[in-house]
């Protein structure tokens, strides 16, 4: 993965979310798929919903989240498997 | 409405105690669901009979042995329900309601789910469904469906030795699900068919033998999953299936419970929801 690699939602157009304190749940109404995500995976979707961003960029506007940005390019790795973000560059 | 069709002795004095409290409409009247539990033709029927169930043409089950014509057309219509009402989100719950709060005990076959509702049911509150949580997409209200209870194998003594007068109909044995029976809904119910009910509380309950009682919080992520696990048509409604279940997940407070009696459950449970109306 490339630091400047920029991030978004695969489908933003098809995805809805949910948080709540015990974790975030995920609905993708293109695949009919709803997963259950962690607290911190639900608030970068939720950031990236609002705008694209790289790891670093997320590290910044999430900062209570404390994931540094080789843990945010961990997830956003996790996310990617499971086709739920992908990099636009 | 339902239409039942059928031409079984056991099918008629089953609707004649299980459904004793509820309206009867004359011929004229329109049916949402008519369906017909019939013996399955040729010599079959004088040998070994055997039962089928059909609803507007279609025929979803395989026959079964004659006796268990009963269980049969409540499982069929519960079939029926669960596949031709899809302006609700259906949960395969047990619904309750104390004071118009609503209790969703929501569990795979095997949980305990029925014996607790029949328990609950025999002190008093009211029973809006045994099987299907039936949750309204535009206004999020639990549409009641009074129907009888489902009681399999040694469920059917417990409940029938249980205070409240529990009415039980025939017995169908050695079915897929064992001896099966249905405890008939409380009258107050059935008069109350009408009157939806807001959602207070989620269940997933447990029974096992010899366990303690405990009764704990779920988060709402996790209960919202959940429900998702026992929902029939959640996949089918799409985007507003995940919008219905997320507005009862907030509309709600959410508990798991394992339990080794009835004894232990009831009370404890009824605690809990009188601490929080």
């Amino acid at each position: 993965m490339e630091a400047d690699e920029i991030w978004s939602i695969a489908t933003p157009e098809a995805v809805s979310l949910r948080c709540w304190p015990d974790g975030c749940v995920f609905f993708d109404a293109r695949e009919s798929r709803t997963l259950m995500l962690s607290c911190a995976a639900g608030e970068i979707l939720a950031s990236l919903r609002e705008s694209p961003a790289t790891a670093g960029e997320l590290c910044a506007r999430l900062d209570r989240s404390g994931l540094d940005a080789h843990s945010m390019s961990d997830m956003l790795s996790g996310l990617a498997e499971h086709g739920i973000v992908r990099p636009l560059n | 409405m339902a239409g039942i069709r059928s031409d079984i002795d056991q099918v008629a004095e089953g609707i004649r105690t299980l459904y004793a409290d509820f309206p009867l409409a004359d011929e004229d009247t329109f049916c949402d669901f008519p369906v017909e539990v019939s013996y399955a033709g040729g010599l079959r029927r004088y040998l070994r009979p055997q039962v089928i169930f059909r609803f507007e043409g279609m025929q979803p089950f395989k026959p079964l042995p004659g006796s268990q014509a009963i269980a049969m057309l409540e499982w069929g219509l519960n079939w029926v329900f669960t596949n031709h009402a899809q302006h609700y989100l259906i949960i395969h719950a047990a619904v309750l309601e104390r004071e118009g709060a609503g209790l969703i005990m929501a569990a795979p076959p095997g949980s305990g789910k029925s014996t607790l509702c029949a328990g609950l049911a025999l002190r008093g509150w009211r029973l809006l469904s045994d099987e299907l949580a039936m949750i309204g997409l535009e206004d999020g209200l639990l549409t009641p469906l009074p129907r009888p209870i489902s009681l399999k194998n040694s469920s059917i003594d417990l409940v029938t030795g249980l205070p409240g007068h529990p009415v039980i109909g025939p017995v169908a044995h050695d079915t897929a699900k064992g001896d099966v029976a249905h405890m008939k809904p409380p009258r107050d119910s059935v008069e109350a068919a009408l009157v939806r009910v807001k959602p207070r509380w989620v269940l997933f309950p447990k029974y096992e033998a010899g366990s303690s009682c405990s009764i704990d919080r779920m988060g709402k992520a996790a209960t919202f999953m959940g429900l998702l696990n026992n929902a029939f048509n959640y996949p089918r409604l799409g985007q507003t299936g995940f919008e219905s279940m997320s507005r009862l997940v907030d509309e709600c407070d959410g508990y798991t419970a394992r339990y080794g009696s009835l004894d232990q459950i009831v009370p404890a449970l009824e605690s809990l929801c009188r601490r929080e109306l």
